[in-house]
């Protein structure tokens, strides 16, 4: 029967995901750099980066929309984005079992490379995102996705989001060793969507529980309806983008043509629910809000980078009207 | 999780396809008047006639007992060939009827039923007043209460379809010295009645869609309670809390295609420099981008609802839904407002229906339950922050 509900099976992943996570991916470790290192194993020993194969090659045949729900677990916790690099290089590394059997196994990293923008005339320079501990860099250019190796010795850029470093990189050298179609592109937004809508979720939540603790003229600020509309507010965003994301998703699942257009619309709202939820949740924080010993600003700096990565809003916008044309 | 219809929904979805291709009323609907609900009911009597009244209703009661998808499919094909608006059945069918399915007794039943269904009855609802609007427990409206009957005095106000309805759904006070919540009774009130009279209200947009309502002694037997004397705010959420089912996906095909239309207005206006199109300026091609995306999230908020229905636990993400709709379509009106340009001034121009449209869109987060009310709901039962400051 249609639903946009996950089932029984779904729910246990996600549970099993959450409970690991609470543990071992506590917000307050974003306050340094490269700390997903010793996350990456456990994320691998509890299976999640051979969800997408096929069951003969040791995977759950895990479906776009199965992955989506992951996803957001991950993206409410703000797991460093190197999480949707390295699903879809397991979908890429058919022809390279040794690599993928390391990337699983999470004996092997891969980071994003992502273009600049504006773009430099000659279309050759990139950023990669936590790539110092990565083996492999996965090259995000338009509709093109390209695995290589990782040039350690690209210069780091101190990122806004001082969790992640970035790296600058001029040209990328060969054709890869394996490549993504506009299939995988439309994967690849999906993934960054879902990401980006827990980001949105973490905001609301973490608003909503600040507010019911805060007392102001006697009472929790959450009882006043200055706060509680744009809890709301952020409510309405981030129930808009998941709807988005997780209908995308499944139409990319059953392999619709309108899959690519619905995956833009669900980054650009996906985006907008992100950045808006986590500036709305330094308001209602008040002063401690913008300090930096809070986490509020934790969620601002990443949403800021996941809103980036793979085109921007306006890119997005601009990909919904003209794809609506060829419908 | 699962997108794909069953043969026997592909099935049900071709019926339904050819059955309105072929009677949907060629027709425009008429605004107004007894026009409005001869044309209204005729429609609704050929559905009758072809099985597919009160497709949401128990076939107990002489409903078609459609599953939640197989609503949502006649939704979607309803209204993808653009069959008429339900008009002056709309209350009868998706609020009286419904209610009195659940709380009235075998005659109210009997009544009233059968008549919804075959068009022949058009209902309204009397709830709003001039002093109880967001505050509907402060409600003034009251009854005397005599051995057979009740004399009511009062008035309501923002009743759609009065000047054509022949039942109400009133909801008054019967104990005067109760307040609030209390001391309420959900009432049928014969609108054709000695002392009931009824003053149409124009609306901005120049429509008279609703009307005040006045009641002077107006009796009412004993009979015509629902759900028993005193119970009314009890009646009342049941008839509030009716879940439209699937029947937003009506509403939510509608938007997409105001939203084709809006692109096509793009496509016809020039855009400010005077020689590329509307469609092709950067800020407007920026709004039309944003409002395709959030148009789609709708449809995906559609079904996400339906799926949420079918597990019978509706939660308060209706009121996100709502929100959501009211404040897109106001959006999606004003641009095509400031695409206009100096047209939108001309209230009889060539693209005259878009003003109308915009000076018809205020009604959206006012009507059925604002939008500053839809944010309590979402607030206190959605994110659980508590109720009163």
């Amino acid at each position: 029967m249609i639903s946009l509900l996950p089932d029984e099976d779904q729910v246990a992943i996600v549970n099993s995901l959450e409970s690991l996570l609470t543990d071992a991916a506590p917000l307050d470790r974003l306050q340094r750099p490269d700390s997903e290192v010793a996350l990456w194993a456990e994320l691998a020993a509890l299976g999640m980066f051979s969800l997408p194969l096929h069951e003969i090659d040791g995977g759950m045949d895990a479906g776009w929309g199965t992955l989506a729900l992951i996803f957001r677990q991950l993206g409410r916790h703000l797991v460093s984005p190197s999480v949707a690099a390295t699903m879809l290089a397991v979908k890429m590394l058919g022809q390279h079992a040794d690599v993928r059997d390391a990337v699983v196994a999470g004996r092997a990293r891969v980071a994003f490379a992502m273009s600049i923008w504006p773009p430099d005339p000659a279309g050759k320079r990139f950023l990669s995102i936590d790539a110092p501990s990565a083996d492999l860099l996965l090259v995000w250019q338009d509709k093109a996705l390209t695995l290589v190796g990782n040039d350690a010795t690209a210069p780091l850029v101190t990122g806004t989001d001082m969790a992640l470093s970035l790296g600058r990189i001029d040209g990328v050298n060969g054709a890869g060793m394996a490549t993504g179609d506009g299939d995988l592109a439309t994967a690849a937004q999906l993934l960054i969507a879902a990401l980006t809508v827990g980001l949105a979720d973490a905001a609301r939540d973490m608003a909503v529980g600040y507010a019911m603790t805060r007392q102001q003229f006697g009472r929790p600020i959450a009882e006043f309806q200055a706060i509680k509309h744009h809890c709301a507010n952020m409510a309405v965003a981030a129930e808009v983008a998941w709807a988005q994301t997780i209908f995308a998703a499944l139409r990319h699942e059953s392999g619709a043509a309108d899959a690519e257009q619905l995956s833009h619309a669900a980054r650009l709202l996906s985006a907008d629910a992100a950045i808006g939820n986590a500036e709305t949740n330094i308001q209602v924080h008040g002063g401690i809000g913008f300090t930096a010993e809070a986490l509020p600003h934790l969620l601002v700096r990443r949403a800021q980078l996941l809103a980036r990565l793979g085109g921007d809003r306006r890119e997005h916008r601009e990909a919904v009207l003209s794809l609506q044309d060829t419908a | 999780m699962n997108l794909d219809f069953s043969p026997d929904e592909v099935a049900f979805r071709e019926e339904v396809r050819d059955w309105l291709a072929d009677n949907v009323p060629r027709t425009p609907r008429p605004h107004e008047g007894p026009e409005m609900r001869a044309f209204d009911a005729a429609w609704q009597r050929k559905q009758f006639d072809a099985g597919y009244a009160g497709i949401a209703w128990p076939k107990a009661y002489g409903g078609r007992g459609l599953s939640l998808i197989e609503q949502l499919i006649w939704y979607e094909e309803y209204a993808r060939a653009k069959a008429p608006y339900v008009g002056a059945m709309f209350f009868g069918l998706n609020q009286a009827g419904p209610t009195l399915i659940a709380r009235g007794d075998e005659r109210q039943r009997e009544a009233h039923l059968g008549p919804i269904l075959r068009g022949e009855h058009a209902w309204c609802q009397g709830f709003s007043e001039p002093n109880a609007g967001s505050d509907l427990a402060g409600l003034q409206t009251s009854a005397e209460v005599l051995s057979d009957r009740l004399v009511v005095n009062g008035s309501k106000i923002w009743t759609s379809f009065a000047p054509v309805a022949d039942y109400q759904m009133l909801l008054l006070r019967s104990d005067r010295t109760l307040a609030r919540h209390k001391g309420l009774s959900w009432v049928i009130c014969d609108m054709h009645a000695p002392g009931v009279t009824i003053e149409p209200i124009r609306t901005m947009a120049g429509d008279a869609h609703f009307a005040q309502v006045f009641y002077d002694d107006v009796e009412i037997p004993l009979e015509n309670i629902v759900g028993g004397l005193g119970n009314g705010w009890s009646v009342a959420l049941t008839t509030l809390s009716i879940e439209r089912g699937a029947a937003f996906i009506g509403d939510q095909v509608e938007l997409s295609q105001t939203f084709e239309e809006l692109v096509a207005l793009a496509k016809a206006l020039p855009g400010p420099d005077g020689r590329k199109r509307a469609y092709d300026d950067d800020h407007y091609r920026s709004r039309l981008g944003q409002l395709g995306a959030e148009v789609s999230a709708l449809q995906a908020m559609a079904y996400l609802s339906v799926s949420r229905a079918s597990t019978g636990v509706p939660g308060a993400e209706g009121s996100i839904t709502r929100l959501f709709f009211a404040e897109l379509q106001q959006r999606l009106r004003r641009l095509a407002l400031d695409m206009l340009g100096t047209d939108a001034l001309a209230i009889d121009g060539t693209h005259a229906e878009w003003v109308d449209r915009y000076l018809n869109q205020f009604r959206f987060t006012i009507a059925a339950g604002t939008s500053e009310i839809q944010r309590n709901i979402i607030a206190e039962r959605f994110l659980g922050m508590p109720k009163r400051a």
